[in-house]
């Protein structure tokens, strides 16, 4: 049993596939919209945003991730930059660092030599000359040692140059005893303490700033290598986020490309089903007008031989049912294409009740088994016991959903059976119909092809046996709409089953049934049109069609009801509050006042017995609105004779209904009437004066109050006689009023002869 | 209706105010007043606020159609019903405009004026 699960789930999804490519986005027509699923249509839909918001997103994340790359890239230049710069001023420094070692080395040089020029010089005044340039060097060298210490604050250097210093001090006082020798004209000591003292110290001052001199180089070339380094890194991180952020645009751009591409083939696509959708109306224009022509065809010719020639009364009751007959069919179109776009709204309602297999089944077998049997063919259904015996569904569309299916079986097929098997499939609590029949069947592609709206196997389908191809779209909406599934297998020329799984989400245990066992009659529809209530009491009839007036008044009066009938709103409000009915029958589009607007003002002058609204218009929101304003029952038009006289019998509590009577006061009031009895006589002496005077407005007023009080006092006979002469009063008009009013006295004089009497 | 309901009657002609107090009180209501015209009418349900008041449009001084006006501009708690001879749909729609709660059409019947009560008390509770 589970088999047939897995391969009908494979199906499945291959129908949703189609319908997913099949969906287009935009509605066409009202017929255009038939073509579409709108569950797939909307998951679809749903898909597509999905789509094009991750779509944006990629394509956003993508930008933003370029954006920061941009900026990594911006910073490492910049820090590189900032980096660099404090080297080279480093760099700087360090050439100062350099150049004042420079300095003091040539200072010392200059020295030396200066002392050995004075030592060589004879003429104390040219040695005096030279002295002073020995001290100049002195102040020079000093000045180059204090920038150094000054310039440089590394330690290393001021190590070194402690050193130096210590050394040229040193140097320095052995050239001053040196210069004071010569100066003292020790000529020989100098020379001799020169190249004794003076020149080894002179060595060590000079390797001292050597060393110094080296050793900043060294530094300098470390500070150069390092701008090297840092260069080389920057130059790595920037040609590798340069390249990242390159491959990123590029895959940005080919996924941009990607999406146009596949949003312009959606178009096209959209755009082909949306001419293919408009093929669909065509088809279904034209097959719709087929549709309808054909049964009214029948309607026309019928009728109009009837009309024509004096046929007998078999012959005009077999023209009368072919008529009835061909109008019900014409009905059933028009619902079934008011089913399709209510689903296609989502507008149409699934209930949920207590649902009983059996009775529906029974209804089905009652509705279908005669047409089956008519066409000689064998129709039964097959209980699989255990079924639950109810479950929660709507039966009516469940109903709907069979009669369908078992319409179908027996249109197209010649000889054999039509067979609905019922079971219960405990593994997936599936309650499975199936209906099978031995039929003309058809292929594989066929069976894909009917459930969608308008489709039938083929053309020639259509030609020969008709039909809309609604309503399988129909019943498989349904089913899904009732958590079921309807799916088909058919084999070409071996008949065809189509098989209904309603999945039941309760639990059933206790409501499970082992044996056939006729549920309750279904108490929607206890009437058939040979068992006419009987009632009685007044019923009014607010109708503007002649046409329905009169096929209202047949039902009606078959009843025993009484029946009045009026023309529209207004009408029927002052009839409603001017006489007594026991229901009101109003339709819902009249001319004047229409009966919503009547409904609303009968319910706030305050009548309160039952309104039934009769409707063309079947959608819920009109039968809310009129329910909203007072409205008790909705009757659609066409009549259904069995709801109609079935509303008729629940509103009206049948013989207990008062009849139209006026109000006859019990005997306490037999004083009030005997008063007014005795009033008469003067009011009627008023009234004639005032006609031979022509006095209109004595006569008007005293009419009136007589119209007013003759039925309150039990006299009805003087409210109508008083109301005509009231009419031609206010309106001046004196042709027949001498009539009327003569009327009137001798209705005055009967109640008075009895009174007496 | 075991409450008595009191009620103001407001009609030009005696035998009516007789007739209708006569199919009322059996009904529950306590005729508290009668007015033979519009002005004494209005005077009446300002002074004793009746809880229903029945209202015939032909009056002389001041029609029913009149007194609802006046009661409009007022803020009474009153339950304002028109009997009239005239049913004519201008009529009941001007009065439903003007405040009337009911529309008893003449000649009536007990029921008409039982519906009436019926509807007073459903919108009481």
């Amino acid at each position: 049993m589970c088999d047939d699960c897995v391969s009908n789930e494979g199906l499945r999804g291959a129908d949703i596939t189609i319908l997913i490519t099949l969906a287009p986005g935009i509605r066409v027509s009202l017929f255009t919209v038939f073509v579409k699923n709108s569950r797939t249509n909307t998951a679809n839909k749903v898909n597509r945003d999905l789509k094009n918001q991750s779509s944006s997103i990629v394509i956003s994340v993508g930008f933003s991730a370029i954006l920061l790359l941009l900026v990594m890239l911006i910073g490492i230049s910049i820090y590189t930059i900032v980096e660099n710069n404090k080297s080279i001023s480093e760099i700087v420094a360090k050439q100062k660092d350099v150049s004042n070692v420079f300095a003091m080395r040539d200072a010392a040089h200059q020295r030396a030599l200066f002392l050995f020029r004075m030592a060589s010089l004879d003429d104390p005044f040219d040695r005096d000359d030279v002295y002073l340039l020995f001290k100049g060097e002195a102040v020079n060298f000093i000045t180059a040692s204090a920038r150094l210490r000054e310039g440089s604050k590394e330690h290393d250097v001021q190590k070194d140059w402690q050193k130096t210093a210590k050394l040229a001090s040193k140097g320095s006082s052995v050239q001053n005893a040196a210069v004071d020798l010569i100066r003292d004209e020790l000529i020989e000591a100098a020379h001799q303490m020169i190249l004794n003292e003076v020149i080894p110290a002179q060595d060590d001052v000079m390797s001292g700033l050597t060393d110094l001199h080296e050793k900043q180089r060294v530094r300098l070339n470390n500070e150069i290598a390092a701008i090297r380094e840092n260069n080389q890194t920057s130059y790595w991180l920037i040609t590798m986020v340069g390249a990242v952020a390159i491959l990123l645009g590029l895959i940005i751009a080919v996924y941009v490309y990607r999406h146009n591409q596949t949003t312009t083939l959606r178009i096209q696509q959209q755009q082909k089903i949306a001419e293919q959708a408009n093929r669909s109306k065509s088809d279904f224009l034209a097959n719709m007008s087929h549709e309808i022509r054909t049964p009214l065809t029948a309607i026309i010719g019928f009728s109009e031989s009837i009309l024509g020639v004096n046929t007998d009364q078999a012959e005009q009751r077999k023209s009368v049912q072919t008529i009835a007959r061909n109008g019900k069919h014409l009905l059933k179109l028009i619902n079934d294409i008011l089913d399709v776009s209510k689903i296609e709204a989502g507008q149409l309602q699934i209930e949920s009740i207590d649902t009983h297999p059996i009775s529906v089944l029974a209804e089905v077998e009652s509705i279908v088994g005669a047409q089956a049997r008519d066409k000689g063919l064998d129709f039964r259904v097959d209980y699989q016991f255990p079924i639950p015996g109810t479950f929660k569904s709507d039966p009516v569309r469940l109903k709907q959903i069979l009669i369908n299916l078992c319409s179908n079986a027996i249109k197209f097929t010649e000889k054999g059976s039509v067979i609905i098997n019922v079971h219960f499939r405990k593994c997936d609590n599936n309650l499975c119909f199936t209906v099978s029949d031995t039929g003309i069947g058809m292929n594989k592609e066929a069976t894909e092809k009917i459930f969608f709206a308008f489709s039938q196997a083929d053309s020639s389908t259509t030609r020969k046996f008709g039909g809309t191809g609604l309503g399988l779209t129909i019943s498989r909406q349904l089913a899904e709409k009732m958590h079921g599934r309807l799916s088909c297998t058919s084999q070409k020329g071996h008949g065809s089953l189509f098989s209904l799984e309603l999945k039941l989400d309760e639990d059933l245990a206790d409501s499970f049934i082992y044996e056939y066992c006729p549920g309750k009659k279904d108490e929607s529809s206890p009437y058939n049109a040979d068992n006419i209530p009987e009632l009685n009491g007044n019923i009014l009839l607010a109708e503007d069609s002649p046409d329905n007036q009169r096929l209202i008044r047949v039902y009606v009066e078959r009843t025993g009801a009484s029946l009045t009938i009026v023309e529209n709103g207004e009408q029927a409000v002052e009839q409603g509050l001017s006489r007594s009915f026991d229901l009101i029958l109003m339709d819902m589009q009249m001319p004047v006042m229409d009966g919503i607007s009547a409904t609303t003002l009968l319910r706030a002058s305050g009548y309160t017995k039952p309104i039934i609204m009769l409707s063309a218009n079947a959608l819920q929101s009109d039968r809310d609105h009129a329910k909203k304003v007072g409205v008790d029952d909705y009757v659609v038009k066409p009549i259904n004779l069995d709801h109609f006289y079935e509303v008729l019998a629940n509103y009206s509590p049948g013989l207990s209904a008062e009849q139209h009577k006026p109000h006859i006061p019990d005997s306490g009031m037999q004083e009030l009437v005997d008063k007014f009895i005795q009033g008469l006589p003067e009011k009627m002496q008023d009234m004639n004066t005032a006609f031979y005077a022509m006095d209109w407005e004595i006569i008007s007023e005293v009419s009136h109050n007589l119209k007013g009080m003759g039925g309150s006092f039990g006299f009805p006979a003087i409210t109508t006689a008083s109301e005509k002469v009231n009419i031609r009063a206010r309106q001046q008009i004196t042709e027949g009023l001498e009539e009327f009013i003569l009327a009137l006295n001798d209705e005055v004089d009967k109640i008075l002869q009895q009174h007496a009497a | 209706m075991e409450n008595k309901y009191r009620v103001l009657i407001a009609d030009d002609l005696e035998e009516m105010r007789e007739l209708l107090k006569a199919t009322i009180e059996p009904l529950g209501c306590s005729v508290d007043a009668e007015a033979e015209d519009g002005m004494e009418a209005l005077r009446l349900i300002v002074t004793i606020q009746p809880d229903i008041v029945f209202l015939d449009i032909n009056m002389p001084v001041k029609t029913g159609l009149d007194v609802l006006a006046e009661m409009k501009t007022m803020d009474l708690n009153v339950f304002p019903v028109i009997v009239s001879g005239y049913s004519t749909v201008t009529n009941v729609q001007e009065a439903m405009q003007l405040g009337a709660r009911g529309f008893v059409v003449k000649p009536y019947s007990t029921e008409k004026i039982q519906q009436i009560l019926e509807k007073f008390n459903s919108e009481q509770s």
